[in-house]
């Protein structure tokens, strides 16, 4: 066989390979098939429920000058979605909350009673805007001195 | 000098015009007909280097670099200096000291140093060619892929002439031990045995030290950046190291400049002549070293590979086998004592399935989708048709290699199918094994099943055979037994270059059919279907091929 049809068999070769490399690899950012939310639950261990709305107690008081924490958690379903982004809110002057459910109580409406705290939690759809319709509600309460 | 100009032209008439079978064409057009394919390949092959170094520029194969650095200018031509010197060696070695025609040369009424000093000229003028079609292009290619001004082109020509000046002298200093090594290997068969042996086991050694490197999971694209700057610092280190080598790269190719938006080259006169100038004293210092020592040596080299033949042989008793086996025996053994003929069944034998099995082994390591899959079994069938179907070169000279004992197949009292397919057995023989070994590590390392392959590999032998009955037909119609008489060897026998082109024409074209198929029918279907026409088309040659073997031979 003469070196130059051994030199073209190479770069045939190199460049089947390279062929492969860039037309028939799995590429990473290939579209999914989205799976969207059913519903969105909040769960923790004090979570209680009644008359449809759910509702947890915080322990410690809420001193002058200090301040609470509290994180939500949610359940989504099904387990498999693909939009498993949470919007969080509440209208509370008196308390906030972050984007990763984490609720920072810093006053009170009642000295020396009890106060609550509205959080809704929303679903998202595959753009990422607020779901209404998929949504769940918890009610924080609290004491202060 | 006349001499030398006499021997030499007397060497190179057989060499460069080109004969048809029965006729002498004149030599004014057959040396215009040699120019005009060396002006040929020289712009295709220029062309391909352009099409490799933009598609580099294009794909940063050099990491971010716009342009195809100095540095791996410098590696290539390190690499491609190193292969010429090799290959000068070896064809100086037999042309000096091997060649058929020595027998005349030295009998006629010149000195032996002319005779070298023709062979010398005459092998200048090959270098110069191959040259021409394979080095100067490489450097033309990115001359044009990056804006050369016209002045370098001459310049590059000038600089090969020296170049391949320097080729010839190292190679014909290299000869000597050369010679005397194969003169001490020819004569001891169980040496060459150990020699081929330990090739094989380095191949093998080191194809596995290779496959050992291949990750586990392999994506290119991923780390292709990193893979650049890597490449970078390789080659960065290499000219660093090599910087003779680099800077005669930098005299050819000028220095670049980098630009915001382009890159140039510029022509330091300086610097450039002196280099020019060291390389010219180096390759006539060479040179005139060369002629100082070979000069009261050639002769005795010369004749003592002829001498060597007078040994005397112990004489074995003669065994009457049946007619119809001997043939197919005297070939095994006339390809058996060819040392270079079973080096290259063995380099066959042993190519297809190491290249197959590195490459399935680099497929198996990528995250392939379907059309990947597709791809793959294309790329498998066409690489493994390339390098068979184009071993069936040698068949397309098989007969004219005889020379002037051709005409003995048509006067022995034996069907002459029977003595011309013999001819062919050996390396058939060496490409079956090839085949099973290639489809043995396709069912191992390949997403294919065995029936499929069994029916795949079935595709590719009647393929193969077809192609071998096709070569083989075309040197029996149409023989070159004269040149191969005179000298030996024929560099562009025109049968095996048409044997070569219709190897890559059948590989892609059969690749690109069953890659096509593919999308409409399964793997299973599409293996059984190729094993179907391939064996009617070897049917069909097969019947070709015997009736024109009577016609030719005028059989009733």
């Amino acid at each position: 066989m003469k070196k130059s049809v051994i030199f073209m068999i190479g770069i045939i070769y190199a460049a089947s390979i390279m062929l492969v490399t860039f037309y028939g690899l799995v590429t990473e950012d290939a579209p999914t098939d989205s799976i969207p939310v059913k519903s969105i639950e909040i769960v923790g261990e004090n979570v209680g429920e009644s008359s449809g709305e759910k509702f947890v107690w915080l322990d410690s008081p809420l001193l002058s000058g200090g301040s609470l924490t509290y994180q939500i958690q949610c359940k989504l379903t099904p387990d498999n979605t693909t939009n498993t982004a949470v919007i969080y809110e509440t209208d509370d002057p008196y308390a906030s909350v972050d984007e990763n459910g984490l609720v920072t109580i810093t006053g009170f409406s009642e000295a020396g009673g009890v106060n609550v705290i509205t959080v809704k939690v929303y679903a998202t759809d595959d753009e990422g805007n607020k779901s209404t319709a998929i949504t769940d509600v918890l009610n924080i309460w609290y004491a202060s001195e | 000098m006349n001499n030398i100009a006499t021997l030499a032209k007397m060497q190179l008439k057989e060499k460069l015009v080109s004969q048809k079978a029965g006729a002498r064409t004149k030599a004014v057009s057959g040396t215009l007909l040699t120019v005009l394919t060396t002006l040929l390949k020289f712009v295709l092959s220029s062309a391909i280097c352009f099409g490799l170094y933009t598609v580099a520029m294009v794909f940063s194969v050099f990491g971010t670099m716009a342009y195809v650095p100095d540095t791996f200018m410098t590696f290539l031509f390190t690499v491609l200096l190193m292969l010429s010197i090799a290959s000068c060696t070896v064809r100086l070695t037999k042309a000096l000291y091997f060649s058929r025609d020595n027998v005349i040369l030295l009998t006629l009424p010149a000195t032996p140093t002319q005779v070298f000093l023709s062979k010398i000229v005459v092998f200048f003028i090959f270098e110069l060619k191959k040259n021409a079609s394979f080095i100067i292009p490489v450097f033309v290619g990115y001359f044009l892929a990056h804006g050369h001004s016209f002045g370098f082109y001459p310049w590059l020509i000038i600089c090969f002439i020296f170049i391949s000046v320097f080729t010839i002298a190292v190679a014909s200093l290299l000869s000597i031990p050369a010679a005397i090594i194969t003169n001490f290997v020819r004569q001891r068969k169980s040496l060459q045995i150990l020699i081929t042996a330990l090739s094989v086991i380095a191949v093998v050694v080191g194809l596995f030290l290779f496959v050992s490197v291949i990750p586990g999971e392999l994506d290119l694209r991923v780390g292709w950046h990193t893979l650049g700057l890597q490449i970078q610092e390789f080659l960065m280190l290499f000219a660093e190291k090599i910087s003779v080598i680099h800077d005669l790269t930098r005299m050819m190719i000028g220095e670049i400049i980098i630009g915001e938006l382009s890159v140039t080259a510029v022509f330091p006169a300086d610097v450039m002549l002196l280099r020019f100038g060291a390389l010219l004293i180096t390759s006539l210092a060479l040179f005139m070293l060369s002629i100082l020592v070979v000069k009261p040596i050639f002769y005795s080299m010369a004749s003592k590979p002829f001498e060597y033949l007078k040994l005397l042989v112990k004489p074995k008793t003669n065994i009457v086998r049946s007619s119809k086996f001997t043939a197919i025996h005297s070939e095994f053994l006339k390809s058996a004592k060819d040392s270079a003929r079973t080096a290259t069944n063995i380099a066959i034998a042993v190519s297809i399935p190491m290249l197959s099995f590195v490459s399935n082994l680099i497929f198996s390591a990528m995250p392939t989708t379907e059309f990947g899959n597709k791809l793959i079994f294309a790329c498998n069938l066409l690489l493994i048709l390339l390098i068979s179907l184009n071993s069936n070169s040698y068949a397309a000279s098989i007969f004219s290699r005889d020379g002037r004992s051709a005409y003995l197949i048509k006067i022995q009292p034996k069907d002459p199918t029977l003595l011309l397919v013999a001819k062919l057995m050996p390396t058939t023989v060496f490409c079956f094994f090839s085949f099973v070994l290639t489809g043995t590590l396709l069912v191992s390392f390949s997403k294919l099943i065995i029936t499929d392959v069994v029916f795949l590999m079935l595709g590719i032998t009647f393929v193969y055979l077809a192609h071998l009955l096709y070569s083989a037909e075309l040197d029996i119609l149409n023989p070159h037994t004269e040149i191969y008489a005179a000298v030996g060897e024929y560099e562009s026998d025109p049968n095996e270059i048409k044997s070569s082109s219709c190897a890559f024409i059948l590989s892609f074209a059969v690749a690109a059919l069953l890659f096509l198929l593919l999308f409409k029918e399964d793997i299973g279907s599409v293996c059984i279907k190729f094993a179907g026409i391939a064996l009617l088309a070897f049917a069909y040659r097969a019947y070709l091929f015997i009736s024109n073997i009577k016609l030719f031979y005028k059989e009733k």
